[in-house]
């Protein structure tokens, strides 16, 4: 088995894969490794392919013929000669069991190929074209799904006969409405994808949209839901064979052996075994492929990294290490201290080799001052701050030296104590204001609940000092509008809302994780004024998490610029924005859209992020410098440069980093 | 400057959107999206459409799309005219007008290879043999900046860039008159944006095409397009030079627009702010319901 080596890129460096990466594998390829790295789902399919095979050969292998017994030898033990011994009739146990097989598996296909043959095309159709034969078929269904469906087929067969095929077909109609249901409503999701828009743009008919676009997207999960209707066909083949509705006697299906073990079942207790674990081990083995297959598509949603709640203690770094800490702007008595901090993640789920998304970060925050963090997406910038606050999800792991927080140690605390200190002394903002706020609840619960749960306020209390918060960031008639719903406010004002709630226990620190991105550029002014303003009103200190050069330039006083996991540049936003000392800075200013007249191209930086499990030892930036030199390739420490740090062997020659041609000449 | 006749002309274009009502027999009415929207773009131009979430930017580009069911007004592109809403948009027109959109990893079709993606519109639209289009395909990805052995990958082994310069490919495929750009460059960090612009514009020095640039933020705007329109609830409110719309911009909301956009020169910024403070006051009391 040869697994190619990109079937190890973990889900967190996936979007950053640079330009020079090679996948030589092709995905199929991929697939199958990965799949065939799991433990029991390549058990289970070896399982099915024998069972398969047994089935097909059957009247080859079979020792003896199914349907002959003798009568003179009935019900005997295994044997030598009947290797599970012999049934009622004296027909081979072991025989009977291989041609069930046959009989469980061709009432499987039936049922399931009638399925998906009437459910997908049907389901894809009125999926995507809806209307009234989209109502009037999912009424229908709707009726179909209320009845218990195992009754409806024997009803059916009653009515129309006995007999596999017969039966496996009203089987299979019955599950064709299943299928039907599932396509549907993934079409329907999936014709809200852009990628569907884009098809039509071009021109793609219907047929084609729906076969070749819509349909490879939404096969995930009809494969995993196929392989669970095979399990179950096999248990509904052999409860109908067990009833004398199915297979008829004396064709051997192991529903109608169990009937004939059931009717001796106090003499001969042995005949029920063979055909019971048959059932047993092949529905196991279905659902266990089944799930294998699910988790081999669901890689796609694993990843998320920041979405999180569950918090785990810190763990203490060991090695003590003279460093450069970035300590910028403030007096000697930083509010917060943070000395080598990293985060890693598995590189692949379940897997002892851990990346780095965030590398030894060393900053202090100072009191009352506004510090942003800088970087684009995938350097680790929110990492870094989810760790501060003890919110990095499970796999991910945060080792510190020191993280301290107003004269106390943050690492090694329990989630309780980190707990004490979110609810008073951080307060938290996110980018999407409406997604963070509960539509169920108003406003003014929402305001309420945490100063009644943490601070012990009356409910009357609470709604007048929710009132008051409001009040404090400019929302016009505050009382009233504590009892609107989330809904009723927009993007803007629910920020309000949320620096309301973040503000409500009058905290130190204020972090702020791209609070202004989703919103209008004209809103978003209005909340840089109101956080200024309250900043300098209750005299806090504030973290401020953005991609945007033009946020830092009007609210921070100092800078941190994120490259890769590492802090590149550190300094006080005017020395910084003034004269870049690193390049990867100098870059991103030149690269800022201005209100200017158009000259020639814009400067950009050249190439893209490095992935963060392909990383050199040497400078982290330098595949995508214009200035790199031999030096780079050894790493790069962050050192103190004036009263600001960077991580470049070239700082000190004071290159024309910001010339615009150097970044606009390529 | 005079200007040569126009490629694609929208006329007194509505779109409304039936407002919910409480009561079945109360009588139907509803909100316009679009209200009597016209402009005009020439063969080789860029006109950048600006304005704020909800305004009926992104609106008006799916409705030239033909996306988007019209309530009055024309839209012409060459000699083709869509008009009635609900009308099947014509194959010659899917040819001569394509798009970009903003999230360039949720257009492009996961299960597809870059071939694939970009050699889509050829095998619908041309009965070009197989190599000839892989050939026009490696043309294409060199165009913008992509190379022949990006060929067999998904899109997902790409970056947000360049995902977007495979959108663009795309697009540029059938060599369009027009492609309608949604937001291109919005979902992306600001070291790539300027990339991504700088290849749309030397595609459009290379091939003439004219964009409809649909954008939020000015700074960007400018720096791509020769004409500006200023997009406020469902209303052109100005339309103009790109350096005179943003040196001198006539409609309130245009100078609350451009007052708003930060700058990284950090005195200008403070400058701006207080300039924007006023500004921001006079607006509201003309528009007393903005950002409620």
């Amino acid at each position: 088995m040869t697994v190619s080596p990109d079937a190890t890129v973990p889900a967190t460096s996936r979007p950053d894969a640079g330009p020079d990466r090679d996948f030589p594998g092709k995905r199929s390829r991929k697939m199958l490794a990965r799949f065939l790295e799991q433990k029991s789902a390549p058990t289970a399919g070896l399982f099915l392919l024998a069972i398969v095979a047994v089935a097909v050969f059957a009247p080859y292998l079979a020792p003896h013929p199914q349907d002959a017994g003798d009568l003179l030898r009935p019900s005997e033990m295994p044997s030598v000669d009947h290797w599970l011994g012999t049934d009622s009739l004296g027909r081979d146990v072991l025989s009977r069991l291989m041609f069930g097989a046959r009989a469980a598996l061709l009432a499987a296909l039936v049922a399931v190929s009638i399925a998906v043959a009437v459910g997908l095309p049907l389901g894809l159709v009125l999926g995507y074209r809806g209307g009234w034969a989209d109502r009037l078929v999912m009424r229908l269904a709707e009726g179909v799904n209320a009845m218990p469906f195992l009754l409806v087929a024997i009803t059916l067969i009653a009515v129309l006969g006995p007999g596999l095929t017969k039966s496996m077909v009203i089987v299979g109609v019955i599950y064709a409405v299943m299928v039907l249901r599932l396509v549907r409503g993934e079409v329907l999701a999936a014709r809200e994808e852009l990628y569907v828009t884009g098809a039509l743009v071009v021109g793609v008919g219907t047929t084609r949209l729906l076969w070749r676009h819509v349909l490879p997207n939404i096969a995930p999960s009809l494969i995993v839901q196929v392989t669970t209707m095979f399990a179950t066909s096999i248990i509904v083949e052999a409860t109908l064979s067990f009833l004398g509705l199915g297979t008829q006697p004396p064709q051997a299906s192991w529903g109608n052996m169990l009937a004939d073990a059931q009717a001796s079942a106090f003499d001969h207790w042995f005949l029920a075994l063979p055909a019971g674990f048959a059932i047993m081990i092949t529905v196991l083995a279905f659902n266990l492929f089944g799930d294998g297959l699910r988790d081999l598509f669901s890689r796609e949603s694993a990843g998320s990294v920041l979405n999180a709640n569950a918090a785990r203690p810190l763990v203490e770094g060991v090695v003590e290490r003279e460093h450069s800490a970035g300590s910028v702007g403030g007096d000697g008595d930083p509010l917060m201290s943070v000395r080598r901090l990293s985060v890693s993640f598995p590189a692949r789920p379940s897997s002892d080799e851990r990346i780095d998304v965030v590398t030894e970060v060393s900053f202090d925050i100072g009191r009352r001052r506004v510090i942003a963090l800088v970087g684009e997406s995938g350097s680790g910038k929110s990492v870094t701050a989810m760790a501060l606050l003890g919110l990095v999800p499970d796999p991910g792991r945060v080792t510190a030296e020191t993280i301290g927080f107003d004269g106390r140690e943050l690492t090694g605390a329990n989630e309780r104590e980190l707990r004490a200190i979110r609810a008073r002394e951080i307060g938290v903002i996110f980018q999407d204001p409406l997604k963070a706020l509960n539509p169920a609840f108003t406003i003014g619960t929402q305001m309420t609940e945490s100063m009644r749960v943490v601070e012990g306020m009356s409910k009357r209390d609470a709604r007048i000092r929710a009132a008051e918060l409001l009040d404090m960031v400019r929302i016009d008639r505050a009382a009233d509008r504590l009892d609107d719903y989330p809904h009723q406010f927009s993007g803007g004002m629910a920020q309000r809302v949320m620096i309301a709630m973040a503000l409500s226990s009058s905290p130190k620190l204020l972090v702020a994780d791209e609070p202004t991105t989703a919103l209008d550029v004209t809103v978003q002014s209005d909340i840089l004024d109101l956080l200024r303003d309250l900043q300098a009103e209750t005299g806090m200190s504030m973290l401020i998490i953005t991609h945007d050069q033009g946020v830092v330039a009007d609210i921070a006083d100092d800078l941190m610029v994120m490259y890769a996991g590492e802090l590149v540049e550190v300094g006080t936003v005017e020395k910084v924005f003034e004269e870049p000392r690193h390049p990867y800075t100098a870059g991103l200013l030149a690269s800022v859209p201005r209100n200017r007249r158009r000259e020639g191209t814009l400067p950009s930086i050249p190439g893209t992020v490095p992935a963060l499990d392909e990383l050199g030892p040497g400078c982290r930036f330098g595949a995508r410098c214009p200035f790199v030199v031999d030096r780079c390739r050894e790493p790069v420490d962050l050192v103190g440069l004036g009263d600001g740090a960077v991580r470049c062997v070239r700082a000190p020659e004071r290159l024309a980093l910001g010339d615009a041609d150097i970044w606009s000449g390529r | 400057m005079t200007r040569r006749p126009p490629l694609l002309e929208v006329q007194d274009l509505s779109v409304r959107y039936p407002a919910a009502r409480r009561f079945p027999w109360w009588k139907s009415r509803s909100n316009a999206a679009v209200d009597h929207v016209s402009f005009d773009i020439a063969p080789g131009e860029t006109l950048g459409l600006v304005g704020e979430s909800g305004s009926g930017k992104s609106t008006v580009g799916r409705a030239i799309l033909g996306l988007q069911r019209i309530s009055a007004g024309t839209i012409r592109c060459d000699d083709v005219h869509i008009t009635d809403a609900g009308r099947k948009v014509p194959r010659s027109y899917r040819r001569r007008v394509q798009a970009v959109f903003q999230d360039p990893y949720g257009s492009l079709n996961p299960t597809m290879i870059v071939a694939d993606l970009v050699g889509e519109p050829l095998a619908l639209h041309t009965d070009l043999p197989r190599s000839t289009r892989t050939e026009r395909v490696v043309e294409l990805l060199e165009m913008v900046g992509l190379r022949s052995r990006h060929l067999s990958r998904h899109p997902y082994q790409f970056s947000g860039g360049q995902q977007q310069r495979i959108a663009i490919a795309r697009a540029l495929a059938l060599e369009p008159a027009l492609i309608i750009l949604d937001e291109p460059v919005s979902s992306l960090d600001v070291s790539i944006q300027s990339q991504v612009i700088n290849v749309l514009e030397q595609v459009q020095a290379k091939t003439g095409v004219s964009y409809l640039f649909i954008a939020h933020d000015l700074a960007v705007v400018r720096h791509i397009s020769a004409r500006i329109a200023v997009m406020y609830r469902g209303r052109i409110v100005e339309e103009g030079e790109a350096d005179r719309v943003c040196e001198k911009p006539e409609h309130p909301y245009s100078q609350l627009l451009l007052s708003s956009i930060l700058n990284v020169d950090l005195r200008d910024q403070a400058q701006r702010r207080a300039y924007r403070h006023e500004l921001a006051a006079s607006f509201r009391r003309q528009e007393p319901t903005v950002d409620q």
